[in-house]
């Protein structure tokens, strides 16, 4: 298992970038944080079947909710992962709504509407967001979770899109307009 | 109804190319009114939507070739836009 730091490096450069800007203190937590999200969103590209990314998810979901507390999973990242929910207090909620959007990701059902469109972006981009407000300053990240959603699903329609012909080679569409 | 997995490049897979783009814009729009009240703490969370902007015009600029070809948004530039927001915020 590579150390989240590798993670977010090599897979998710933009937001490895965004981290370098954070408090020296909170960059270990954010970069679990994105870490984590890299994995769930790469899940569809390592299973075959739906049903081996749902067990996976699954994992996430029973591996997360047990707590800090807890033995620990063995997992580098999800155990890293089990302190940050705890040092920073965050809802386990959030992390449920991410794993629940990912699973539209296992299926190529398109999504049927806009609003559905801008549900599973705001649960995976703008869940995001929050979460790392949250890490930031938690006082002041209440007061923001309207931008996030936005800011969420700008970048997750801006994602999709980059992406398109990968999308389109496993099938997978989005949206129907 | 069309997708943009089965449609081919042709005029309506332009119009949902076109629609989603607008969508795009529009949460961009409503973030950047939003941001400029946003404390200086809160900045490295946004700053990967202060690319999206410039995603969404080389997806336009693009056009159908997205349905063909990955889009991408230099790391230069990706920084650059960053560092811009991460000094100046979205005032």
């Amino acid at each position: 298992m590579e150390p989240a730091t590798d993670i977010v490096r090599k897979h998710d450069r933009l937001r490895f970038t965004s981290t370098l800007y954070a408090p020296k203190e909170k960059r270990p937590a954010l970069l679990a944080l994105y870490a984590f999200n890299v994995e769930i969103a790469r899940i569809r590209d390592l299973v075959n079947e739906p049903m081996a990314g749902e067990m996976r998810l699954q994992w996430w979901r029973d591996a997360l909710s047990a707590g800090d507390g807890e033995t620990a999973t063995g997992h580098m990242l999800a155990d890293e992962l089990r302190q940050v929910i705890t040092l920073y207090n965050l809802p386990l909620a959030a992390f449920d709504n991410l794993l629940e959007a990912r699973r539209i990701d296992l299926y190529s059902d398109p999504l049927p509407s806009r609003n559905d469109l801008e549900g599973y972006c705001g649960d995976t981009g703008g869940g995001l967001v929050q979460l790392s407000n949250l890490i930031l300053d938690p006082e002041a990240a209440s007061a923001a979770g309207e931008a996030a959603g936005h800011a969420g699903c700008a970048l997750a329609i801006s994602g999709i899109l980059s992406l398109l012909p990968v999308n389109r080679l496993r099938g997978q569409c989005f949206y129907t307009g | 109804m069309e997708d943009l997995t089965a449609t081919e490049p042709g005029a309506a897979a332009s119009r949902v190319l076109a629609a989603m783009i607008a969508l795009g814009r529009d949460h961009v729009s409503k973030f950047e009114e939003l941001a400029v009240r946003l404390p200086p703490s809160l900045r490295p969370a946004f700053l990967p939507a202060a690319t999206a902007n410039s995603w969404l015009d080389a997806l336009e600029r693009a056009g159908d070739d997205v349905l063909q070809r990955p889009v991408f948004l230099s790391p230069l530039r990706q920084s650059a836009i960053a560092l811009r927001r991460a000094t100046f915020g979205w005032r």
